[in-house]
Order: structure tokens, then sequence, then C-alpha cells
């Protein structure tokens, strides 16, 4: 290892642990709250939907009115739309609308009425609702879903309606995902940043000897989203992909596709 | 510390398990590798012992992969990884599986996995894949797995719910236990019970009619990993999806609330 990027690391420590922690927050979701994992949404080649859950009605067993709250983001980290939708099942799936973006993000928050909460106060109080949805992704035609969870992410609305997060950008992390990528499939790579600040990400293409062969590096705007293709020579011969962020655990959601086929396998890295 | 697994669900589906040898998470920039290998071990139920099939080791690549094929596993059988020193001395039968070696260098936290990727009539799908050394020493504690495919996948769909078990001692490990469907009015079909194995997978496939009426697979009996398989063929050709399913705890933060919600959980759908 050369001499920089080993002091470097050093440094990376030493300053990591003074922050001491190793975990992605600094604080825990308030009692009471409803935080969501970062999703990812796609259209033009695909169609979303999304399934959630109910928590209080899964909690007591029973049938419980909720308004499910869903707010679509674009890659600049604006807000879209929203949606919402009352129900009282367990779960919910909904096809998520048009918005005219190719992918963006989306989070899902969970809103009970003072009626509902009053008889269980006791109970409400002590509930942080972490919001860990799947979302499903129909390739063209097709009328099976490729499904992923959510890539955690912790955000909520403040008091004034603006996005916020409980997600931290700490020291920088390497993360490698343990798949071996090719030439057969083009992949899209989605990184949304679900942290308030804006987040630098560096994608190492790894050859099969295990040298750095390309690296590609992007700003992301806070709580914007990032999407990387990949394909064809660029992956000649079999390649890893590895990258560098702020984020403790930096995953994304890949979509790996096959063209001629028309189908695709979506998995977070 | 994580073991990792390859399973044959159904007589036409392969699965193919993925390592490499770099961290999967850690502090700093450097791309940074650590040599491992990874045991095959197989469940011989009726002898209650793991047997050794073979160990993998990475030589000159920067991964290793196995298939359900090369292990030669029949419908419902798994193979457990189990990564380890390399050279570890390892004895060809044992009645407790090796405990995992961690891949972790510092406190990052990650689960260090392996991709996991199903394959059927040359489709494929994947999911990044452990079974948690945890789980393993776990051999009663209920498990509610919220079902992933309760929305219709089209009509000629099929759905297979795959419920993993791994018990590192085999002795327990030939014991079986229950699953039990519950519909979407929280009642649980008790007409529907099925009789699951340890130390294998498990399978309940219905059409997608029937995967959309139940809410969830619960076990009173047992911990499992629970994943669902969707199959589909329409127009443009055969389709396939895998993904695992959240245990009920990652729906709520703080002690607090894993204390309370957690135990209320599982009591409003025991009492069932």
């Amino acid at each position: 290892m050369r001499t920089l990027p080993r002091l470097r690391d050093g440094l990376a420590q030493i300053k990591h642990y003074r922050n001491s922690t190793f975990g992605p927050l600094n604080q825990y979701p308030s009692f009471g709250s409803s935080v969501s994992d970062l999703f990812v949404g796609r259209e033009g080649l695909f169609r979303t939907r999304f399934h959630g859950e109910n928590s209080l009605a899964l909690v007591y067993g029973r049938r419980i009115p909720v308004e499910h709250l869903i707010i679509l983001i674009d890659c600049a980290g604006a807000v879209i739309t929203q949606v919402q939708v009352m129900s009282d099942d367990f779960r919910f799936s909904i096809d998520l609308p048009s918005t005219g973006h190719d992918f963006y993000s989306f989070i899902h928050l969970s809103v009970y009425s003072e009626m509902v909460l009053r008889p269980i106060a006791r109970d409400e109080r002590l509930i942080a609702r972490n919001h860990r949805g799947y979302t499903g992704y129909l390739m063209r035609d097709s009328s099976v879903e490729t499904t992923v969870h959510g890539n955690f992410g912790l955000l909520y609305l403040g008091k004034n309606g603006s996005l916020r997060s409980l997600a931290r950008q700490k020291s920088v992390h390497r993360y490698t995902v343990q798949e071996l990528f090719n030439e057969a499939f083009r992949y899209d790579l989605c990184f949304p940043n679900p942290t308030a600040r804006p987040l630098r990400m560096d994608v190492d293409v790894v050859d099969e000897v295990g040298s750095i062969r390309e690296t590609v590096s992007q700003v992301i705007p806070p709580f914007g989203n990032w999407m990387l293709q990949l394909g064809g020579e660029r992956l000649r011969g079999g390649c890893y992909l590895s990258w560098r962020s702020r984020l403790p655990v930096g995953r994304c959601i890949i979509f790996e596709i096959d063209e001629q086929r028309s189908t695709c396998n979506v998995f977070h890295s | 510390m994580y073991y990792y697994f390859l399973t044959r669900p159904r007589t036409d589906i392969t699965s193919t398990m993925t390592v490499t040898d770099f961290v999967p998470n850690a502090l700093g920039r450097q791309l940074r590798s650590d040599v491992f290998d990874v045991a095959m071990y197989v469940p011989r139920r009726e002898q209650k012992i793991w047997e050794l099939r073979e160990v993998l080791n990475f030589g000159s690549s920067h991964h290793i992969m196995a298939t359900s094929e090369t292990i030669g596993l029949d419908v419902g059988e798994l193979a457990v990884g189990v990564p380890l020193e390399p050279g570890s001395k390892l004895s060809s039968r044992t009645d407790r599986l090796p405990a995992p070696r961690t891949r972790n260098v510092d406190g990052s936290p990650v689960a260090a996995r392996c991709s996991l990727r199903f394959s059927w009539q040359g489709v494929s799908s994947s999911y990044q894949s452990e079974y948690p050394l945890t789980m393993a020493e776990r051999v009663t504690g209920p498990l509610n797995s919220f079902n992933l495919a309760s929305s219709l996948q089209g009509q000629n769909a099929s759905v297979l719910f795959c419920a993993v078990n791994i018990m590192r001692d085999a002795q327990i490990g030939a014991n079986n236990y229950s699953i039990l469907p519950v519909g979407h009015d929280g009642a649980a079909l008790r007409n529907m019970a099925i009789t699951a194995r340890r130390n294998s997978c498990s399978v309940i496939e219905t059409d997608s009619i029937e995967a959309a009426r139940r809410l969830a697979y619960s076990s009173s009996d047992a911990v499992f990993l629970p994943l669902y398989l969707v199959l589909g063929t329409s127009a443009i050709g055969p389709s396939i999806s895998v993904e695992h399913t959240h245990p009920p705890h990652e729906m709520f933060w703080q002690r607090p609330a894993r204390d309370f919600c957690l135990p209320k959980l599982r009591a409003s759908w025991e009492q069932k």
C-alpha cells in the first residue's frame, strides 16, 4: 500500500473513532415518529409498484385506519408530488403515478388519527415506526414484479413539511458488492442520497485481477438520486464494483437488465 | 458472523452462490482483500451429522462460485457455506457446524453477504444473502413473515414461499417444525399448516391468486429465513423474482419500542 493513502486511511480511522461510532445515525428517531427507508422509483422501461405496511395494525393484530403518505422526490432532491391513501388493511400496495422522471426516489410515512391513537396513547408513545417496504418493478409488459426492499434512510417530514433525515455522513467507507458483473447485461445503479448534505460517490470498476479499470464520480444533491449505467465493453471479462462514500452503509439499488429477453433482476448491493 | 447457503426449491430451479475476497464494507478508501476458504457442508438428517462436501478457495481469482448442481442437491435440500481461515483442518463428518469466521475488518455496519442467484428457464434473479450464526443457534422462537406476494402477480404466476432453516447442531436439525399461513383477516389457516424440515428449504408453492390470499406465514417453534420466489410466463417469455422479507423487529426503532412492540406483535398473531 502506498504511503499517502495509508496515512489518509489512518487519519480517517482516528477521526472516525473520535466520532465514537460506526453507526449511520447520530440520533435515534423520536418516540411516536414515522420514518422511512429511501426507495427508488422508475418509469419509461418500467412501472413501479410499492408494498407498504400498516405498522400499528400489525402490532395489534387488527385492522386500524391509517393514512399512507408517499412522497416522490426528483434526482435533485425536490419533492415532485405526494400521494395519500387511506386504508385499514395490514398491508397496502399502490401503483405509483406517472411523474415524467425516468427515475426518482420516494418515502413512505404513516399518519394515524387522534381518534385512533387516543385509546392506545400510552402504547403509541413508545413506537417509532420505521417503514421498510418493498418496491416491485414491472419491465415493459411483464406481469411479474421483480422486488427489492428499501435502502436504509430514516427520512421524515419536518414540522414545516420539508424533508428531513436522521442518516448522517461519516468518514469515508468503501463498499464492495459481492457479485461478478459481466457484459451480457446492462446495469443501472441507482444511488439515492438519504442525507441532507451533498454526497460524493466514487465508483470503481475493478477488473478480474483486482485492478481499478475506471472510476466514475458524482456529487449527489441532498435527498437526490444518481443513476450510473454500465455494460458492454466497460465490463469486458467480468468485473467487480466498489465505491467510496461518506455513508457508513453506502448501498445502492442495482437493475440487471437483459435487453434481449426483456427481463430484469433488481437487487440491493 | 454469517453462513451462506445454496438450495434447490424445485426440480427446475437451481441456485448459484458468488462471494468475492473483497472486504464488503470498511472504513477507508483502499480496496482491501481478505482471503478465506468456504467449506460446503450438507446435512445428513438420518445420521444427524453434517457432511463436508468440498472446500472452495479463491486460487488466482477474486471470487468463488458454487451451484446447487455441482454440489448435487435434491429438491428441498440445502448446502451451507462456512467462511473459514484458509487451510483450516476439517473432519469429513461433524455433528456441529464450525462457526463462520468474521469478514469484518472494523466496526463498519454491514452483514458480510454473498450473492445468491436463482435460475429458471434461462432467466435469473438474485439477492444479497446470508444466514446469521445467531439464527443457526436458536432452536425455537416465534416468527412472522409478512407475505411479499400478497398482491397478484399475473394469471400464470407461481409463488414459492421458501422457509430456509439452518441448525448448527445436526441432532436438533433432524427435528421438524410447523408453519401456519395467516389470512388477511388475521386468522390462522390451520387446515393449511405444513410440517417443515429443519436444515432444509421447505417450500409452499401456490398460484398467485392463492398466494395473494395469505397475509403472513408464522411459526411458533422455529426461526427460519423467508424467501419469496415468483415465477411467471407471458408473451415476452419467462420471468423470475426473488426477495427476502424483513424480520418484524426492523419495523421499529429504539429499545423501548422494540421491547414493547415485538412481544405485542407476536402475542397478537399467536393468539389467533
